[in-house]
C-alpha cells in the first residue's frame, strides 16, 4: 500500500488500517490536526483521507480505542 | 514506542479482538496507555498481574496476555494486596471504574492508600456507571444528569485524588484519554513509583454520560478535556471559583513513605534472625 | 507425636492449618473466631508465611483469594456477620475456582444474633451461602483434636478439589481446651499444576475427575480467573449457554461426584442400633453421653456424627435409616439436617428431631429423653 507511506521527521511511516477493528468512532476523523482521516459515509469507519496531510503527531494511534491504528516506522517497513 | 501493531502482537490476545467497548469509549485507549507504559519500563509480561474489577473498565485485561485476575464489583484492591504481600516480586496494577473504586470499593481504596502497599491502581473516572446503562456515580459532577438522576444530580462528587491524598497515597496523579501522551508518563512514573500509587484518568462515555449530558460525539468529549484541562502547577494560582468545571492533570504528590509490604519483609526477617541466633 | 499439650479448639485449629502448609490468613476481628487471627499474626511471620488484618471481611476474602492464585495455601476465619460478608467473594473462589478454607465460628441467630453463644445454624449457609448453583464442602470438628485434623483435612480438599472448603465451629468447640498432642507431620496434598509448556496451558480444561490444573500466577503461564461464566481459557462466555451450562455442571460435579472421597464419619455403638441419633459438632458431644446412658439403661442406641458435612453423607444416612426403628436428629438450630435426613430416609424409617437454639449447648438428659420417646 505505497499510498499510505509517507516520509516525516527524515524516516518513512506507514499508516495502517485495520477495517476489522474500526468502530467508526470518529475520534480519528474529528480530532487528527492535519485531517488525515475520512469517514466512510455507509459505514462511519475510518480511511485514509489525505495520508500526504501527515504530521507525525502519533496521536492518532494512541487515541484509537479499538487499536484500528497503527502507525509502522522505517526500521518495520 | 511501540507502534500499535508491535504492541498487540506482544501483548495481546488478539483473537479476542474487537474488544467489547462502546464506539467513542476511552478504555482501549487508557489500556494501551498502560501497555506501553509496561513496556517502555521493560517489565517482564509474566511479573505484571492485573486486577480488574467489575463495569466496563473491567474488561481491560481480558484482552491482554498477562496474567490477569478479574474479581468482584470493588474488591480488585483487596485481590491486589493478597497477590502483591504473598508474592512481593509482582508488580500489581489494579484498574478500576470510578463506581468501582469510588462507591463499592471505597474502604479498599482508602485502607490500601492507608497501607502504601505497592500497587498501583489505574481508576478510569467517566462519571457514570456504564455497564449497566448510565447511573450515577461517585463523580457525577453535581447538575449532570444521569439514568438516575434525569434533572441533574443532587449529589457532591468526590475528587478521587483528594481522596487518595487524604488516605496517605504517596503516589497521585491525574490524566485524561486527550492528554495521552501524559498519561503514559504518569502511569510509568506510577507503576515504578514503590507505595500506593494512584492514578485516576477522566475519561469519555458517548453512549450514555454523552447522550445524557448532550455530548453524544467522542470527539466532542475529547476537547472538552483538553478544554477544561489545568495543570497542577497553574492550578495553584487557581481559586476555587477558577477551578470550577475544570479538570486538574499532573503529578499531586509523589514521596517516600514506609511501604507495606517490605515492613512486613523486614518483619519475617527479624524473626529469622531471631531464630537463628 | 510432639508431647502432649493443653490446647483451645482456635489454637489447634492454627495448628493443623499451618502444618497443612497455609501460609497466608487474612482475616477482621470477630468474636469468637479473633484467637485464629491474633495466633496466625504470631505465627505466620516466623514461618516466613503472610498475615493481613484487612479493613472488612469481604477485603480478607479478596485477599485470601489474591494469595491463593499467586500460590499460597491461604485461609480466612470469621463468625456469622462476618461470613455473609465474604460470601460475594466465596462465589467468586468456587467459579473460579481458587483453593482456599473458610472457618466458621458459628453463634446464634441472625445478625449479629447471640454474640457469640454457640450454635449451629450456619449449616444451610456453609452449603448455599452464595448465590447461585454451586459446590459445598464443609467439615465440623467436635473437639480440640479434630479442629487440627479437620484443619488439615479443610486444606487438603480445597487443594484437591479448587474450591473453598468450610470449616464449622462453634464458640464451645473454638473455646474449649484440651489436652492433645499434634502429630509431627500430616499429609498434604496440593493443587495440581500445569507442567505443560505455556502454549498448551488451557486453565480450565479439566482433568478426568473435573479439576483443571493451576497455575501460580507470576509462574509464566499468563492465564485469566474471570468471575463470569468462561470458556476452557476463562475468557467470559455470559451469552454463551453451552459455555453456561458446562460450567457450572462441572462445577457442581467435579464435588458432588466426588463424595465419597470427602464423606467422614464417626460411628458409635451403630452395630445393633434401633435408635440412632444424628448429630454434629458440639451437639454431638451430648448426644454421645446420652446415647452411652441410654445403652446403661437397655436402650440399643447409637451415634452417627458426620465430621463432612457438605457434600451430605446420604449413603451413610440411607443405611442406617434401612435398618433402625427411628432417627433422631440433634442440631443447634431449628431442622437444617433435618430437613437432609428425612429426604435421604425417605419414609424407610421415622425421623425425629431435637433442637436447642438459646445459645446452649443441650445437656444430654435432654437429648437422652427423646431416645427415650423413641425407644
Amino acid at each position: 500500500m505505497p499510498d499510505s507511506v509517507v516520509t516525516r521527521k527524515g524516516q518513512r511511516l506507514r499508516i495502517l488500517l485495520t477495517p476489522r477493528y474500526c468502530k467508526g468512532c470518529g475520534i480519528c476523523v474529528e480530532l487528527c490536526p492535519a485531517k488525515v482521516f475520512g469517514s466512510e459515509p455507509a459505514t462511519g469507519k475510518a480511511y485514509l483521507a489525505a495520508v500526504e496531510r501527515c504530521v507525525d503527531c502519533g496521536l492518532c494511534e494512541l487515541w484509537c480505542p479499538d487499536y484500528a491504528i497503527s502507525l509502522e516506522r522505517e526500521a518495520n517497513l | 514506542m511501540l507502534s500499535t501493531a508491535q504492541m498487540l502482537e506482544k501483548y495481546y490476545l488478539v483473537d479476542k479482538l474487537p474488544n467489547i467497548w462502546c464506539a467513542g469509549c476511552g478504555d482501549g485507549a487508557i489500556a494501551a496507555a498502560l501497555v506501553r507504559a509496561v513496556d517502555e519500563l521493560g517489565i517482564d509480561k509474566n511479573s505484571l498481574t492485573q486486577v480488574n474489577g467489575i463495569g466496563c473498565s473491567g474488561r481491560v485485561g481480558a484482552y491482554q496476555d498477562f496474567d490477569v485476575i478479574k474479581g468482584t464489583h470493588g474488591r480488585a484492591l483487596a485481590f491486589a494486596t493478597g497477590i502483591k504481600l504473598f508474592k512481593p516480586e509482582l508488580t500489581v496494577v489494579a484498574i478500576m471504574g470510578d463506581g468501582d473504586c469510588g462507591a463499592i470499593g471505597g474502604n479498599h481504596f482508602i485502607h490500601a492508600a492507608r497501607r502504601n502497599i505497592d500497587l498501583t491502581a489505574l481508576v478510569i473516572n467517566n462519571r457514570i456507571y456504564g455497564m449497566t446503562g448510565g447511573q450515577s456515580s461517585p463523580t457525577t459532577p453535581f447538575g449532570d444528569r444521569a439514568s438516575t438522576a434525569l434533572t441533574g444530580s443532587v449529589e457532591r462528587p468526590f475528587d478521587l485524588c483528594q481522596l487518595a491524598i487524604g488516605a496517605g497515597a504517596t503516589y497521585v496523579a491525574r490524566g485524561t484519554v486527550y492528554h495521552i501522551k501524559q498519561l503514559q508518563r504518569l502511569l510509568k512514573n506510577a507503576i515504578a513509583h514503590k507505595g500506593f500509587s494512584f492514578v485516576e484518568v477522566v475519561s469519555q462515555c458517548p453512549i450514555y454520560y454523552g447522550r445524557y449530558n448532550d455530548e453524544a460525539s467522542p470527539a466532542a468529549m475529547l476537547r472538552w478535556q483538553k478544554e477544561s484541562a489545568v495543570s497542577v502547577t497553574a492550578a495553584q494560582g487557581l481559586s476555587p471559583e477558577e477551578l470550577q468545571g475544570k479538570i486538574v492533570i499532573g503529578e499531586f504528590v509523589a514521596k517516600d513513605e514506609p511501604e507495606f509490604v517490605s515492613e512486613y519483609q523486614a518483619l519475617i526477617d527479624r524473626y529469622g534472625q531471631e531464630a537463628a541466633e | 507425636m510432639t508431647t502432649p499439650r493443653l490446647l483451645q479448639g482456635n489454637e489447634a485449629l492454627v495448628e493443623g492449618a499451618l502444618a497443612a502448609g497455609v501460609r497466608f490468613f487474612a482475616g477482621y476481628p470477630i468474636t469468637p473466631a479473633t484467637e485464629i487471627l491474633e495466633l496466625m499474626a504470631r505465627k505466620l511471620p516466623r514461618l516466613g508465611g503472610k498475615f493481613i488484618q484487612m479493613e472488612d471481611e469481604l477485603g480478607s476474602m479478596g485477599a485470601v483469594i489474591g494469595a491463593s492464585v499467586a500460590g499460597a495455601k491461604a485461609m480466612t476465619a470469621s463468625s456469622g456477620p462476618g461470613i455473609s460478608l465474604k460470601q460475594e467473594n466465596i462465589g467468586f473462589a468456587i467459579i473460579a475456582e481458587i483453593p482456599c478454607v473458610v472457618v466458621n465460628v458459628m453463634r446464634g441467630g441472625p445478625s449479629t444474633g447471640m454474640p457469640t453463644l454457640p450454635s449451629q445454624m450456619d449449616v444451610m449457609q456453609a452449603k448455599w451461602g452464595a448465590h447461585g448453583d454451586h459446590p459445598a464442602i464443609a467439615l465440623a470438628p467436635w473437639s480440640v483434636e479434630e479442629c487440627f485434623t479437620t484443619a488439615v483435612r479443610a486444606v487438603n480438599l480445597a487443594e484437591r478439589f479448587r474450591t473453598p472448603v468450610t470449616l464449622l465451629s462453634d464458640a464451645e468447640i473454638a473455646h474449649m481446651r484440651e489436652v492433645y498432642a499434634p502429630p509431627e507431620s500430616v499429609e498434604t496434598i496440593d493443587r495440581p499444576r500445569p507442567n505443560c509448556p505455556r502454549e498448551e496451558y488451557v486453565p480450565y480444561r479439566p482433568d478426568e475427575r473435573g479439576i483443571p490444573a493451576m497455575a501460580d500466577f507470576g509462574s509464566g503461564y499468563r492465564w485469566h480467573p474471570d468471575s463470569n461464566c468462561h470458556d476452557e481459557y476463562g475468557f467470559p462466555a455470559t451469552n454463551n449457554h453451552a459455555v453456561g451450562d458446562k460450567l457450572v455442571r462441572r462445577l457442581v460435579g467435579k464435588v458432588n461426584d466426588y463424595a465419597e472421597e470427602i464423606h467422614w464419619l464417626s460411628e458409635e455403638r451403630l452395630e445393633d442400633a434401633e435408635i440412632v441419633v444424628f448429630a454434629f459438632g458440639s451437639v454431638a458431644r451430648s448426644a454421645s453421653e446420652a446415647v452411652d446412658v441410654a445403652r446403661s439403661q437397655g436402650i440399643k442406641a447409637g451415634l452417627l456424627r458426620p465430621i463432612s458435612i457438605w457434600p451430605f453423607p446420604d449413603p451413610a444416612v440411607a443405611k442406617v435409616a434401612a435398618r433402625a426403628k427411628a432417627i433422631l436428629v440433634a442440631e443447634g438450630n431449628l431442622g437444617q439436617l433435618l430437613g437432609e435426613v428425612q429426604r435421604v430416609a425417605a419414609g424407610r424409617c421415622p425421623v425425629a428431631h431435637f433442637s436447642r437454639v438459646d445459645g446452649l449447648i443441650p445437656r444430654p438428659e435432654q437429648i437422652l429423653a427423646r431416645i427415650k420417646e423413641l425407644a
